[in-house]
């Protein structure tokens, strides 16, 4: 029926031949004063061919450009408003509208420096709203892994905040920044006060939990996160009085609240109430994947493998590029004995990046225990390149090159974990091993070496014991 | 277009009948097209082409959920919005699209990419997530170059390559990058591929030229270009790594004077990030930073020099928020041996604005120095000046809107200078892509703004630093103005030799002695474009006449634009000497300073090299000048009853039929200054027949028959003999 209305309104502007300036109020009649994203998919379309027309028709008709780049923006097509927003700015250098506008448009597609180029011109140009201040913010914030933008984001949601003080969520998005620059008690603060103006927004809310979390306060955190299921409630029954999307803002989904205090839970040791949490986030939102880890997490630390399976594998179908999903897959099915499954799990771990390291870790160490040694060295030697810096990979080749006597080899591999970790006993202790075989003063030096290292660790008691025993025989030797 | 409201193709054809119509010129024409737009619409309509995608009303409002909270910053929610569009409607690409995008946001890049491809797969036509990929690498790519994460950038560029073998963009970048891993063969050859590929882009010969030429390989010719070459009478040598000032970082500004009072000139250097003391033992210099106290590890933008309390040593204020938030500027006292105190928060003087270039300036002719403090465009793109007040007693109060200085833009430079000749120091703010402002001293402690009368606001170009100098000899001063252009400008008008573009080009100003000055600016040579960060005047042949040294560059990692000199050759007008001199480095430069650090006459130059980002760090150089046999006076003043530098003072030089006029002056350009000492070239002539020397206070010295080649310290109110005049 919509569809049969814009082809009415399409025809009966066609048939009367509208000129620009006509076709752009037609567009605008149109529009009215409803937020565009509140338009049927027809008006949209209806809409965005009324204005291309009379851009096109009058191509100085700068407000029918504004509006057609609008109704770009508001369907997600940053691409094609950015293109009409920069002949904008090239037709009006001095409108800072044109570039404000622009900034919108690159930061959506994630070019924050641009964007922030954009906005600071706009800002040149008088446009000094608390929105394009928010929005300079942002696009600091993005760029925030270099320090400097992180004070830059800052100021620009402090100046944000001095024209419209009572802006929760870019108070929210200060705190977070705050909380980047490590300035926690300011990060709660702010985010508190953020909170307070928009108790239903759940994002703020687990946030504020986390940094609670984060600070020790557990209790604060817990109840940060319990008092939000009472306001969501409410928000879920406003919205089903069919408010609409205009009133969504606070981002009242249920599932978050649920997820956080599971995170809270499982971090306290609390698995039964964590998994429940994590099971009702689930329920409520299918796609919060994060969910799934946890409850594979979860199950397989308590012993319900194929359950964990099945949660790990939902949680790979979500994140069908994630190596550690599928580290985890394998890791089940080696429990389970399904070694085969484990190795191919492994693999299409490594396919994916890798893990950090830790799937060639898992693989090889799966090839170890089928005595596959050659497929174990093949492995590690292949991660030890895609990973230079993982000292863990290279006392793992250099323990199977031992076990293979192939001892300089060893030793090569062995020197270069130690080198990556000086201070990590373990790696001088297969180091000394290997030297045992090889050099009996090397195997002395390191044997020292690991001793004095593992000398408090009570987790290496049994090995220092072995160190020792080692080092009084090749003394005796000497 | 992949929008879930239009179907692709329909909006194309539709794209083609309005690109169509736009080339249409006449009313006749338009009209016809009227009837062709009206018809070809109409049939799309009835074709039922113009129906939505039909995506579910689920889908499409969590679909602009999404979108509303990526434009918000919600990342996570959009995230989790467009992950239940993908669950809603596995076979929309749209969804992909949209949350392949969040996921780059968000660097997941991989995942990202993922997505994207998804979505293009499930959509051939979306061409907006396929250009997406190719945006990403090489927007990783050139991030990661930023960062100095050069084979994380190698590995990004190459696979930006890989989608689009040909591009322009994919060439150009892992052409820098190897450029960048000094991997010059492969550049090289990439240069040579692009260049073929694309033969107008003047930025891929411009590198393949210096390549050739760095690498001693026969150049090919690719890049003419046609800067007129002018000669000079003797060269400088490159010795700062043998000098031990090879300072790596994002150089920033120099500062020079006698620290540490054992009579030769010692450096500070402000870098991004370190702050740096460099001191003069002759043929070397020792990195004595930590041992002085000069400490700020954060860094900043400008340095400036001044004895701000009058007890005979040289005190350093440093400049820091600029574009970087570094923090509040900050005052170092000396305490008479060359180990500083940071007395910033008792002085008052710790400007939290986004400050560039500090001058220092005795604005009310008290006796004691005072500040002024340019801002400009920070992190939220506004800031104002400050004049600090020197109350004499150690402290300062900014007094910038009573004085009617408290002017609010995007000033990166300042410079004082008596411009009308009454004897109270009049102010020059240079404000970028902003008009430029004359303050008029009143003589009261207040300002007038004079800019509209004078013809100084420049507001024709984007002006990036000033400093003034009297270029014509004739007794007053004039203003300079360096401009940041483009570097695609700035190669085309190498390339033409002459100015292409009206707004891009520096502007000399010259003063005609009655309040009015004039561009002179194409007169005198000086009209092409260049990305001017920093500048300062010197006469570095000694032939009598000011030359101009800029340091030129910008923050792009694959911007490396040499410095220029221009020599004055006493006709009003200049000519690039560059070259000739042994000086354009590559690179980028911040705040060049010229001092005679080796006393033996000559200005030798320092400029601090690097660019704005981590990875764009070069060594800084250092320039000795070999000598260019002219004859010299190096003019130390010491003010009595007026400030101590003598900051302000005027002086002439008469040798011959030479007339030369300086100021003394601290705090200009990119907030860097040449050593307080005034360098006059003699040219041939072997005596000065009279120095004249108009102190703030009110003073007037006279000196005659001053023979030449000495560096002279001329004390307030005594003469020559009773002066300490040290004769080399």
């Amino acid at each position: 029926m919509k569809g049969l209305t814009a082809i009415a309104l399409l025809l009966a502007g066609c048939v009367t031949e509208p000129d620009a300036p006509t076709a752009y109020r037609q567009a605008q009649e149109l529009i009215g004063d409803r937020p565009l994203r509140s338009l049927s998919q027809a008006e949209l379309a209806q809409a965005e061919r009324l204005a291309a027309q009379a851009r096109t028709l009058d191509p100085e008709l700068h407000e029918a450009t504004f509006t057609l780049a609008a109704l770009y923006t508001a369907r997600g097509a940053y691409e094609d408003a950015t293109a009409l927003y920069r002949s904008l700015v090239e037709a009006r250098p001095d409108d800072g509208r044109a570039y404000a506008e622009l900034g919108l448009s690159l930061a959506a597609q994630g070019r924050y420096s641009g964007a922030l180029r954009a906005y600071q011109d706009a800002v040149r140009r008088g446009e000094k709203s608390a929105l394009i201040y928010a929005r300079l913010g942002h696009a600091y914030q993005a760029l925030g892994h270099l320090q400097e933008n992180l004070h830059a984001a800052q100021a620009a949601y402090r100046a944000s905040l001095q024209l419209a003080p009572e802006q929760a969520e870019v108070r929210y998005q200060l705190a977070r920044v705050e909380a980047r620059l490590g300035r926690d008690e300011e990060a709660r603060t702010l985010m508190e006060q953020a909170l307070d103006a928009a108790p239903n927004d759940t994002g703020i809310r687990a946030d504020l939990a986390a940094l609670y979390r984060e600070a020790g306060q557990r209790e604060l955190a817990r109840a940060a996160l319990v008092e939000g299921f009472d306001g969501s409630a409410k928000l879920a029954e406003r919205l089903s009085s069919a408010e609409g999307l205009a009133t969504r803002d606070g981002d009242g989904e249920e599932s978050v609240l649920h997820y956080e205090l599971g995170r809270l839970l499982w971090e306290e040791g609390d698995g039964a109430g964590a998994l429940a949490q994590f099971e009702r986030a689930r329920i409520a939102d299918p796609d919060l994947y994060p969910v799934y880890r946890y409850l594979g997490l979860i199950h397989s630390a308590e012993g319900r493998l194929d359950s964990a399976l099945a949660a790990f594998a939902e949680f790979a179908n979500r994140q069908p590029g994630n190596a550690a999903a599928q580290v985890s897959i394998g890791i089940v099915h080696s429990r389970m004995g399904a070694l085969d499954a484990a190795e191919e799990a492994f693999k299409a771990a490594i396919e994916l990046g890798g893990a950090e390291g830790d799937a060639a870790l898992k693989l090889g160490g799966l090839y170890v225990h089928q005595r596959r040694l050659r497929a174990a060295v093949q492995v590690f030697k292949e991660a030890t390149v895609a990973h230079p810096h993982h000292a863990e990979l290279f006392a793992s080749l250099g323990d199977v090159y031992r076990q293979l006597g192939l001892l300089a080899a060893a030793v090569q591999a062995g020197a270069e974990a130690v080198r990556l970790e000086p201070e990590r006993a373990l790696w001088r202790f297969h180091l000394a091993s290997t030297y045992e075989r090889l050099d009996p003063d090397q195997a002395r030096a390191e044997w020292r070496a690991y001793a004095s290292l593992a000398e408090d660790d009570a987790s290496e008691a049994q090995r220092l014991a072995h160190a020792r025993s080692r080092l009084q025989t090749l003394q005796q030797e000497e | 277009m992949g929008a879930p409201s239009i179907g692709e193709g329909c909006q194309k054809r539709r794209n083609n009948v309005l690109e169509i119509d736009s080339r249409q010129k006449t009313a006749d024409v338009v009209s016809s097209m009227r009837i062709l737009l009206v018809t070809t619409l109409s049939i799309l309509v009835l074709s039922g082409c113009q129906e939505p995608a039909g995506r579910s009303e689920a889908f499409l409002q969590s679909y602009y959920r999404g979108l509303d909270l990526l434009e918000r910053y919600r990342l996570r929610a959009a995230e989790r919005a467009f992950a239940h569009c993908v669950r809603l409607e596995p076979d929309a690409a749209e969804g992909y699209w949209q949350l392949g995008r969040v996921r780059l946001v968000q660097g997941r890049i991989e995942e990202g990419v993922g997505l994207l491809e998804q979505a293009t797969t499930l959509d051939p036509e979306l061409t907006a997530a396929r250009s997406l990929v190719l945006e990403t690498f090489l927007g990783r790519g050139k991030e990661a170059l930023e960062e100095g994460q050069f084979e994380q950038a190698e590995n990004y560029l190459q696979r930006a390559l890989a989608v689009n073998p040909e591009g322009y963009e994919s060439l150009y970048w892992a052409a820098i990058a190897a450029l960048w891993q000094e991997d010059y063969a492969r550049a090289d050859s990439i240069l040579q591929q692009a260049i073929a590929l694309h033969p107008e882009p003047l930025e891929l010969r411009w590198h393949r030229k210096w390549l050739q030429e760095a690498l001693g390989w026969s150049a090919t010719g690719e890049f003419a270009d046609a800067v007129p070459q002018g000669t000079i009478s003797g060269r400088f040598s490159e010795i700062s790594a043998e000098a031990g000032v090879d300072k790596f970082d994002g150089g920033r500004a120099s500062a020079w004077a006698d620290y540490d009072e054992d009579g030769d000139l010692d450096l500070v250097v402000i870098g991004h990030p370190a702050l740096a003391y460099f001191r003069n033992d002759g043929a070397r210099f020792a990195e004595r930073t930590q041992a002085v106290g000069l400490v700020l590890p954060e860094g900043g933008i400008g340095v400036q020099t001044a004895d701000y309390d009058n007890d005979g040593d040289a005190d350093v204020y440093v400049t820091r928020d600029g574009w970087f938030g570094g923090g509040v500027n900050a005052l170092f006292q000396n305490d008479g041996r060359g180990v500083f105190a940071d007395v910033t928060e008792v002085s008052g003087t710790g400007d939290p604005g986004s400050s560039f270039c500090a001058a220092w300036s005795d604005f009310d002719r008290d006796g004691y120095l005072d500040i002024y403090v340019a801002n400009g465009t920070g992190a939220t793109g506004d800031s104002t000046n400050v004049l600090y007040r020197n109350q004499g007693d150690g402290t300062f109060v900014d007094v910038a809107e009573a004085a009617g200085v408290a002017h609010k833009g995007q000033a990166l430079s300042t410079a004082w200078g008596d411009f009308d000749g009454d004897s109270w120091p009049d102010l020059y703010v240079c404000n970028f892509t902003e008009p430029n402002v004359l303050f008029r001293n009143r003589g009261d402690g207040t300002f007038v703004d004079q800019t509209a009368a004078a013809g100084v606001s420049a507001e024709y170009i984007d002006g990036f630093i000033t400093f003034v100098l009297d270029y014509d000899n004739d007794g007053a001063l004039d203003i300079f103005v360096g401009n940041w252009s483009q570097y695609p400008v700035v190669l085309a008008d190498r390339v033409a030799g002459k100015s292409t573009s009206e707004r891009d080009r520096p502007v000399l100003f010259r003063n005609g002695g009655d309040g009015t000055f004039a561009d002179v600016t194409e007169a005198a040579g000086l009209g092409r474009a260049l990305g001017t960060m920093s500048g300062v005047p010197g006469d570095v042949d000694n032939d009598g006449w000011v030359d101009i040294y800029l340091g030129n560059g910008g923050p792009q990692m694959g911007r490396r634009e040499p410095d220029v000199l221009f020599r004055n050759r006493g006709d009003g007008t200049f000519v690039d000497a560059t070259a000739a001199a042994g000086l354009g480095h590559l690179g980028k430069s911040h705040g060049v300073t010229f001092a005679d650090y080796d006393r033996d006459g000559d200005l030798d130059l320092y400029a601090p090299v690097g660019g704005a980002q981590p990875g764009d760090q070069w060594p800084n150089a250092f320039y000795r000048s070999e000598g260019f046999g002219n004859h010299y006076l190096v003019l130390e003043l010491e003010g009595v009853e007026s400030n101590r530098d003598g900051i302000g003072a005027k002086v002439w030089v008469y040798a011959g039929d030479l007339m030369q006029y300086q100021e003394v002056a601290s705090g200009y350009s990119f907030g860097n200054s040449n050593s307080l000492e005034l360098e006059f070239g003699l040219g041939q002539q072997v005596r000065a027949d009279r120095i004249k020397v108009a102190w703030p206070s009110g003073q007037v010295d006279e000196y005659r028959d001053v023979e030449a080649d000495q560096h002279l310290l001329l004390r307030e109110g005594f003469d020559l003999s009773s002066a300490e005049g040290e004769t080399q």
